[in-house]
């Protein structure tokens, strides 16, 4: 007997890529072997021990279990399930992760994935930090690749559209989300990797990784990368390659307080202290402050200065991180509701001229090509929203809406990606099926 | 005036610092004054981007001062629409205050500036070169409001900013103070209007401008092949224009190669592609080599083909920038600042200038182009 | 792990240290140089700016302080038009910090963010210093590798000079970095790239300028490199890593 097993996040070249949020499926016998009526087959975990692991259910769940049994019937037809990654079980490395059909107890059917999410940069294997550094540094190909686009959007002259105002969360989100598709284009094993400044992270500037500069303040803040380090060659404008120079001690996270004569003042505060910032997103959104800027100037270098900052790559796993702790909020206060102004809103002290590109149904630049003043007049540096291999979202021009769903609680299909500690979990009003 | 610069007196800044202090060149009919705004004059060679563009405005505020400012307005109307230095925006904004006509279109540039400049605000010191800011002294948006504030027909933009800044938090107090005052004084009307609507794009024969001399300069396309000037221009009416793709500024190059794809796809859309020739030259041919020219154009939908290219000269650039007499200075590693530059060449080779340095529409000049 | 038991761990964990953590509300109660501020919110604001942009300018007050005062200010650049009404006076700010500070980290820091803006004031300071015009406020491997943020900057002549003169490692190493903006450097960055009496690191830099300028140039030198067995481990790893990943342009 040979049962079939179609996902729907399975890409035109085969492969196939899940994230927390659950993705339809169905199983159908392609050849029954003389088997009449219905086949009882259970769909269960089939990949490495320390592999990605995946959930199942009958219906769109948070709650899926390891196996689950379905009746197939012998004449094909197909039968639908739901299959999500396990919670806290992502993969390491392609097709680490397997659906498996078993039937009397035989194996029928097999579908090798990988449960893709971004994780925590030091807690990355020695692979998977190399597969990043690899695809990203491929992506800057030494000043020749698209990653050019990415440092020019992030300047001075766009600064209305992505800093100070509303959008600051989505325009970032989806900022984030267009660079690791183009990351995946290279490697599709790739997921951006978070900077968790609220904790210590030597990993992340170890030799090996984003490195430190010289012990020696006066020989400048260039990253001294060992011979041969795929960023070696890392260049965007200026003289490059990248600098960058803790203000801290890296065995420990930047500090959550500095002392003044008049008391402690909040700097990288804890994520736990984020969460405390409010449970309303005109509360939440000054995190863009405290820790966001101050994680940005815990560095000399371009990297804490807004229109510089995305020459050096560790930007992408700050914002990483930022972007993971609005996901965070989002979960832990059910914060996914569009028509909730506790998820989104316009509320705050200042306003943008016309609230242009912060309301909840504009279009964002660069992706939707304006050069209409207030926006810049220029080309902009990228074109339309990169297209997902499998589904539609977020569209070539997408809104600040878009972004704010990314795993489709309300809707059914995600935005494609996932944070390691950052779970699915439907809340009131969401689609389950 | 200028303080003590280290420099010699025969050198070109301390030629140029003299000239602006003499008093027979006081009535600015005599060119040399104006010269001095050249992008290509001495005083700026050499010099990086960030110090020419300092330089640049401190010559422009002083030629305001010396009662030029109407003869500078085509200079000042330039830096209002594309610059991105808060020095040049002052200095502009100076010469609009002083200027006894602007045209109407002068309050709506001012508040595009205006949206620029203050996210990269900062003090200016336009009386001394090198520029030493007064930590008390005024900001290029402050500048930028006392113009509006003296444009006829500058009450619209000015509430439209009252509006937007008290919302947006963009301005600083003292700026506030500024536009509520200027607002004040203009009450409910803003006399209209003192100059012409807008300069509009036309075409201006360049007569001293010749590809005569430069029919044998070496040019190579994105593809690298090479071809002289005189193969590539003659046999059909050509648009040209100059870019480097290191250029800093987007609202300069980077829009003009888009712009100038733009029009071949509209030559296209009216079955004339095959008509015309679009080309763009690189000021910075050492650095552009052919694959650089080919990602600026792809990464701008430049719609490369055979009469659509980007090219650069095989050896020095020098031979093209003083038959064209081409605004752009250089500085020790590459262009330091250069002006927009749109050219029609027809059969004949005769060179008529478009626009004058300023931004201009594809329909136009696409229509423009189509009349060679 | 079940959600909803996951959900019940993140919730009690924030719970416990919100009871045991009136810390967290100690240092959001009294936070701002110089001003009482109740809460985070409140220390993002124009009067706490306003009052650490004095600090940031006044040479009498504690380095340390002042270091506080320029990070609180740059995090707020990051608010893009809020803190843009403060933007002009932090940069005069900056400008007096980096001239008047007998601290090296705080020169340092204010030279960084102004080098960061290609702010002609630090460029000319920074020039004075390594040219003896002026006081050094940096070493000369610092000041060159702040100017060469501008690849427009002019400072090539410089960069030659220093190569000729000096031999300390990392300033020649910045000078090599500098020149890779350079076209006219390309000889230049070539004989350093491959003379094997060169500083490894001034060889590495060189080899990274020289890629950007002449790609011919460099696969050709990296060819000999990795062919000859007389040169060293080190510039062969870093041509074998370009030549094996990076795109032929």
């Amino acid at each position: 007997m040979i049962v079939e097993i179609a996902l729907s996040t399975t890409e035109p070249s085969g492969r196939t890529f899940l994230t927390w949020a659950p993705v339809a499926g169905t199983a159908r016998i392609t050849n029954a072997k003389g088997a009449v009526g219905k086949v009882d087959v259970i769909l269960r975990n089939g990949g490495a021990a320390n592999g990605g692991r995946v959930v199942f259910d009958k219906a769109r769940s948070d709650s899926g279990l390891s196996e689950l049994q379905l009746q197939l019937p012998a004449d094909g037809t197909k039968v639908t399930f739901w299959v999500a990654g396990e919670f806290q079980k992502p993969s390491l490395s392609y097709g680490d992760a397997v659906v498996e059909a078993v039937a009397a107890g035989a194996t029928v059917g097999r579908r090798e994935l990988m449960v893709r999410v971004r994780k925590n940069a030091v807690k990355l294997t020695a692979a998977e930090r190399d597969r990043f550094l690899m695809a990203i540094g491929k992506l800057n190909d030494a000043g020749l690749g698209p990653f050019k686009a990415f440092r020019d959007m992030h300047v001075a002259l766009s600064a209305d559209e992505a800093h100070g105002y509303p959008a600051f969360p989505p325009w970032h989100r989806a900022y984030l989300l267009d660079l690791e598709r183009e990351l995946q284009e290279v490697d599709d094993t790739v997921a951006l990797p978070y900077w968790r400044f609220d904790e210590p992270a030597t990993a992340l500037f170890a030799p090996a990784f984003l490195g430190m500069p010289p012990q020696n303040p006066m020989a400048g803040d260039v990253i001294q990368f060992p011979n041969g380090h795929p960023l070696e060659f890392w260049k965007t404008d200026g003289a490059d390659p990248i600098e960058r120079r803790p203000r801290y001690n890296i065995v420990n996270a930047p500090p959550q307080s500095v002392p003044t004569p008049t008391g402690p003042l909040p700097w990288v505060i804890s994520q736990n202290d984020t969460m405390k910032l409010g449970t309303s997103y005109a509360d939440f959104r000054d995190l863009e402050g405290a820790p966001h800027g101050n994680a940005h100037t815990s560095f000399r270098g371009p990297i804490s200065s807004v229109p510089t900052a995305a020459k050096d790559p560790l930007f992408f796993l700050l914002h990483a991180n930022v972007d993971r702790l609005w996901a965070f909020w989002q979960w832990l206060n059910r914060r996914h509701d569009v028509n909730s102004t506790d998820t989104y809103s316009l509320a705050g002290p200042k306003r943008p001229p016309n609230d242009l590109g912060h309301k909840l149904g504009d279009t964002m630049w660069p992706w939707n090509g304006s050069r209409k003043a207030p926006r810049p007049t220029f080309p902009p540096p990228r074109g339309s929203f990169p297209p997902p291999r499998t589904g539609t979202l977020p569209g070539p021009h997408p809104k600040v809406a878009d972004m704010v769903d990314y795993q489709g609680v309300h809707g059914t299909e995600s935005l494609g990606f996932d944070y390691d500690d950052v779970p699915f979990e439907l809340n009131a009003g969401a689609i389950v099926a | 005036m200028g303080r003590d610069l280290k420099q010699s007196s025969g050198d070109p800044l301390s030629a140029a610092l003299a000239l602006l202090a003499s008093s027979e060149a006081h009535c600015g009919c005599d060119g040399s004054l104006l010269a001095l705004l050249r992008e290509d004059a001495p005083l700026y060679g050499g010099r990086g981007a960030v110090e020419a563009e300092r330089l640049r405005a401190f010559v422009m505020a002083r030629l305001a001062a010396r009662g030029l400012a109407d003869t500078l307005m085509p200079f000042a109307l330039q830096e209002l629409e594309t610059s991105i230095d808060p020095y040049g925006i002052a200095a502009a904004a100076r010469v609009i205050r002083r200027a006894s006509a602007v045209p109407q279109e002068t309050a709506s540039l001012l508040g595009k500036a205006l949206d620029r400049v203050r996210q990269i605000d900062e003090i200016v010191d336009l009386e001394n070169y090198p520029a030493t800011p007064d930590p008390a002294g005024r900001t290029a948006v402050a500048e930028t409001i006392e113009a509006l504030a003296a444009c006829p027909n500058g009450g619209s933009e000015l509430r439209s900013l009252s509006r937007d800044a008290r919302a947006g938090g963009y301005l600083s107090s003292d700026v506030m103070a500024l536009v509520d005052k200027a607002l004040g004084r203009i009450g409910g009307g803003g006399a209209c209007c003192a100059g012409p609507a807008a300069l509009p794009i036309s075409a201006t024969h360049a007569t001293a401008r010749t590809l005569a001399g430069v029919r044998d300069v070496l040019l190579e396309n994105q593809d690298g092949v090479r071809m002289t000037v005189g193969d590539l221009f003659g046999a059909r009416p050509a648009l040209v224009a100059f870019f480097y793709t290191r250029c800093m500024n987007p609202d300069k190059c980077s829009r003009t190669i888009s712009q100038l794809g733009r029009v071949f796809d509209e030559l296209g859309r009216r079955r004339r592609a095959n008509d015309v020739l679009v080309a763009a030259i690189s000021y910075d041919p050492a650095y552009d080599d052919p694959g650089r020219l080919r990602r600026y154009g792809d990464d701008r939908k430049f719609p490369f083909a055979g009469f659509c290219q980007l090219l650069r000269t095989v050896e020095a650039f020098d031979p093209i920038r003083t038959a064209l007499q081409l605004e752009v200075g250089y500085g020790q590693n590459t262009v330091n600042r250069h002006r927009l530059e749109l050219m029609l060449v027809d059969r004949q080779g005769k060179i008529d200038e478009i626009a004058a340095g300023r931004p201009w529409d594809e329909t136009t000049v696409a229509d423009m182009l189509l009349a060679v | 792990m079940n959600v909803k038991e996951y959900r019940r761990q993140v919730e009690a964990e924030l719970s416990a240290k919100a009871a045991s953590n009136a810390r967290v509300s100690d240092f959001s109660a009294k936070v701002v140089v110089g001003a009482d501020a109740p809460d985070i919110r409140a220390a993002v604001s124009g009067e706490n700016w306003d009052e650490a942009i004095k600090q940031l300018a006044d040479p009498k007050l504690d380095e340390q302080a002042r270091l506080v005062a320029l990070q609180f200010l740059q995090a707020g650049t990051f608010l893009g038009a809020r803190f843009a009404p403060y933007r002009a006076k932090y940069l005069a700010a900056l400008r007096t910090a980096a001239t008047s500070a007998d601290d090296a980290e705080l020169r340092h820091s204010a030279l960084d963010i102004l080098a960061n803006l290609k702010d002609d004031f630090a460029r000319q300071k920074l020039m004075d210093g390594l040219q003896g015009a002026g006081t050094a406020l940096v070493s000369p491997a610092v000041a060159l590798g702040l100017l060469a943020r501008d690849d427009h900057g002019s400072i090539s002549t410089l960069a030659r000079d220093l190569l000729k003169s000096s031999t300390d490692v990392h300033t020649r190493e910045q000078a090599a970095r500098v020149l890779g903006s350079d076209p006219s450097a390309r000889d230049l960055l070539s004989e350093l790239m491959t003379d094997k009496t060169e500083f490894s690191a001034v060889r590495r830099a060189s080899a990274v300028a020289l890629r950007n300028l002449d790609p011919g140039t460099f696969e050709t030198n990296a060819r000999s490199i990795l062919a000859d067995h007389g040169d060293f481990g080190e510039i062969k790893a870093t041509v074998k890593g370009a030549t094996d990943r990076l795109t032929r342009p």
